[in-house]
């Protein structure tokens, strides 16, 4: 049975930090890689990478000019994640809002679902 | 901790707690104060701020409690400092003037503190809490954990490395336990850093006017006033001085005691007595901004107390404490050889520096107006900031940091002497070395005081190392070219080597004084340099004659044991006449009448060497043919 996704969302301004990068790279036309690996104190981490190909059996989504992508496995624990971007007075980068998250450890890096 | 992520190449994800290259741009700068700490970095527009704890406070206060609970984590500032009233022997403030301390320096502190201070490790101070046993470098680290924790989370993750600041006047020991501590902490020191330099680096002035700056740092409880001299972008201290127990917390007790007078309370309890400090601290930071502050305290009475100070009042009651910080200022102006008028800028460091008053002072003992546009609270640690940021290659306009030592650096040498080898106000990294040889014939080692100061004598110096050059060939006195290396790195440590250059033996010693010294006390020594002075060349004068005489004599009864066959006895008789003249007067005071002795001797014993010589050359030729010297 096909499970039903409400898939992954990104704000606008994340959006434009990732076109920004990709044009950067120099290649505006990939996409965007996320996902969770199973290493960490805490069960999983996130990956975040960029992606010149689409591998079989992605979920792909596009919003705001730009188009993510992620391996089904790890939407089962990302599912309905929002991709920010946030600017601190000394750090900026990428922020995942999952609400699938019940636990984080005290490193932030990896989480439990 | 709020965990932001940066997007990689494919493949690219970094394992959790893996160092990538972005970590090492992770870097802080600590101001490790005696009151108060602070940790800043540089912020993503690459300016110096300092950081804030989660309820927005910058300042940490220096205060660790320590419960008597096994296994509870200590706690560490405002939380600590609550413990203070109720717990003031497990409550450890101000640990930075124990650092790197032994109890024997610390009569003062100890008569002053509520803590149980005992002798520790190789004689270090530490601190009894209960069944505990805690060092200021433990408490210190304490300190530096909380900064950096607060650190990690602002920057969001963990920190590379950070640069620490010290008073200049630090010691060996003072800095090597600031280092500790940056260790114990988890922390990479990069660098120690002087106070005065980082502030000096917070206000640009590297970019600035070349000349000579002053760094007046009046904090809440230390006086430091620096010269830093800026040549071609690069800062060296020139001169420093100061008092370690005056600052703003003495102005508070000047008004705390008036209302504890006017209120008549001979034996006021320590709630009033705290009420009444706390009282004193608002109105003396009202009055930087108003020109009079009222002041209500309740009396245990009932009764209300209530009065208006204002400004002047104010400053007539401090002005005493203010012009206290003058001297300092014009010895250091004079040890760094100049006059009030030739300074390119005035620094002022520390909250103290809030009060008008003080800054009036300030502008009259230096003739100009003092920079005071970044907070006097944060300079110091903003500073270190920055220079933590040119170290970990954040920047390719990095700039040199030189300091200076505080005391000068020697060697023992006959005669009690002291031989200086890296003179006081030495900027470092410095390596200095000197050639020295041995006193007696077949000598196979000898002893390397290291000692510290500015006498003349060693007894009058501070010892700081001893070792030994052994196995050194046997050769005639004089014969043995010893070179002593002092060499002392740029966060102020000294290692001491010795090498024998015909032999190529070495030994050297990395010397982390057991005991340091207190600002206070280098100012003894400084001030005891120049009093005893004149006191002082005569000794070294007196020192250096009986040295030869005793040489002079012992060759000469060499002589006579050998060849003493060769005078007749009335020569025989004027000789040792003469060696008994030497002997007395090396019992008296005077090294001109030994030096004048001296003389005598040799006169008298002139014919005597010239008959051994002749008889060493008939000796040597004995058995020879002419024909072979021809």
């Amino acid at each position: 049975m096909a499970t039903e996704f409400a898939g992954i969302t990104v704000t606008e301004l994340a959006a434009e930090k990732v076109l920004g990068m990709l044009e950067k790279r120099g290649t505006p036309k990939a996409a965007i890689r996320l996902g969770v690996t199973t290493a960490g104190c805490s069960g999983f981490s996130y990956k975040l990478e960029y992606a010149d190909e689409v591998q079989e059996g992605d979920h792909e989504y596009e919003q705001h000019g730009i188009r993510l992508v992620i391996d089904e496995k790890s939407l089962l624990t990302m599912d309905g994640t929002q991709m920010d971007f946030e600017t601190k007075q000394f750090k900026s980068g990428f922020k995942f809002t999952n609400p699938k998250v019940k636990e984080e450890c005290g490193c932030g890096e990896s989480f439990k679902v | 901790m709020d965990v932001l992520l940066d997007i990689v190449e494919p493949g690219q994800t970094p394992k959790p707690h893996e160092v990538r290259l972005e970590d090492q741009k992770r870097v802080v700068g600590i101001d490790l104060g005696t009151t108060y700490s602070l940790v800043a970095a540089v912020d993503l527009e690459g300016k110096p701020a300092c950081i804030a704890d989660e309820a927005g406070l910058l300042s940490l206060p220096s205060v660790v409690y320590y419960s008597d609970e096994p296994g509870r984590e200590p706690v560490v500032g405002i939380k600590a400092h609550e413990q203070a009233i109720n717990h003031p022997e497990q409550t450890i403030a101000s640990a930075k003037r124990l650092m790197g301390r032994g109890l024997e320096d610390l009569s003062e502190e100890n008569s002053r503190t509520s803590l149980a201070l005992e002798a520790g490790e190789g004689g270090m101070v530490q601190i009894a809490v209960g069944s505990q046993h805690i060092s200021p470098v433990g408490v210190a680290a304490e300190i530096l954990k909380n900064l950096k924790s607060r650190a990690e989370e602002a920057m969001g993750g963990e920190l590379h490395g950070a640069v620490i600041t010290v008073p200049a006047y630090f010691d060996d020991a003072q800095r090597q336990a600031t280092k500790d501590a940056g260790r114990l902490a988890g922390l990479e020191v990069l660098r120690l850093v002087n106070e005065p330099t980082a502030a000096a680096l917070a206000y640009g002035l590297d970019q600035g006017k070349e000349g000579m700056y002053a760094i007046y740092d009046l904090g809440g409880g230390t006086f430091d006033i620096s010269i830093l001299k800026l040549s071609k972008g690069v800062f060296q201290v020139m001169s420093t001085g100061g008092n370690s127990s005056l600052g703003g917390d003495d102005f508070d007790n000047k008004l705390s005691d008036l209302f504890l007078e006017e209120m008549g309370d001979e034996k006021p309890s320590a709630a009033l007595l705290q009420i009444c400090k706390q009282e004193a601290r608002r109105v003396k930071e009202q009055l930087t901004q108003s020109q009079e502050v009222t002041v209500k305290i309740e009396k245990p009475d009932g009764g209300i107390y209530n009065r208006i100070v204002g400004r002047s009042e104010f400053n007539e009651l401090i002005k005493k404490l203010i012009r206290a910080t003058g001297l300092p200022c014009r010895r250091a102006m004079k040890d760094a050889g100049l006059n009030s008028g030739k300074l390119e800028g005035v620094v002022l460091v520390g909250g103290s520096t809030r009060v008008p008053a003080v800054r009036e002072f300030v502008a009259e003992i230096f003739k100009q107006e003092p920079l005071v546009d970044v907070d006097p609270d944060q300079v110091v640690a903003l500073g270190a900031a920055h220079q933590a940021d040119l170290l970990s290659g954040n920047r390719r306009d990095g700039l040199l940091l030189l300091d200076v030592t505080p005391l000068s650096l020697g060697i023992e040498t006959m005669g009690e002497l002291v031989e200086k080898i890296v003179p006081r106000n030495s900027p470092i990294p410095t390596a200095r070395a000197q050639e020295f040889t041995t006193f007696k014939d077949g000598q196979t080692a000898m002893a390397i005081h290291v000692v510290q100061g500015e006498r003349e004598l060693v007894s009058e110096c501070r010892s700081l190392a001893r070792f030994e050059l052994r196995g050194i060939p046997p050769m005639t006195a004089g014969a043995a070219r010893i070179r002593v290396t002092f060499q002392v790195d740029a966060d102020g440590l000294l290692t001491v080597s010795a090498n024998e250059e015909t032999t190529g033996i070495a030994q050297s010693v990395m010397v982390k004084p057991a005991y340091g010294l207190s600002d206070g006390e280098i100012e003894t020594m400084l001030r005891d340099a120049i009093t005893h002075g004149a006191e002082d060349m005569l000794a070294r004068a007196f020192n250096e004659a009986k040295v030869d005489a005793d040489r002079v004599l012992a060759a000469a009864g060499a002589a006579l044991k050998h060849d003493g066959d060769l005078l007749s006895e009335k020569e025989l008789k004027k000789v040792k006449a003469a060696m008994l003249k030497l002997w007395e007067t090396t019992q008296g005071k005077d090294h001109e009448a030994i030096n004048l002795a001296i003389k005598d001797l040799d006169r008298d014993t002139t014919f005597f060497a010239q008959r051994r010589m002749d008889r060493g050359v008939q000796a040597s030729m004995t058995g020879h043919n002419v024909d072979d010297f021809s």
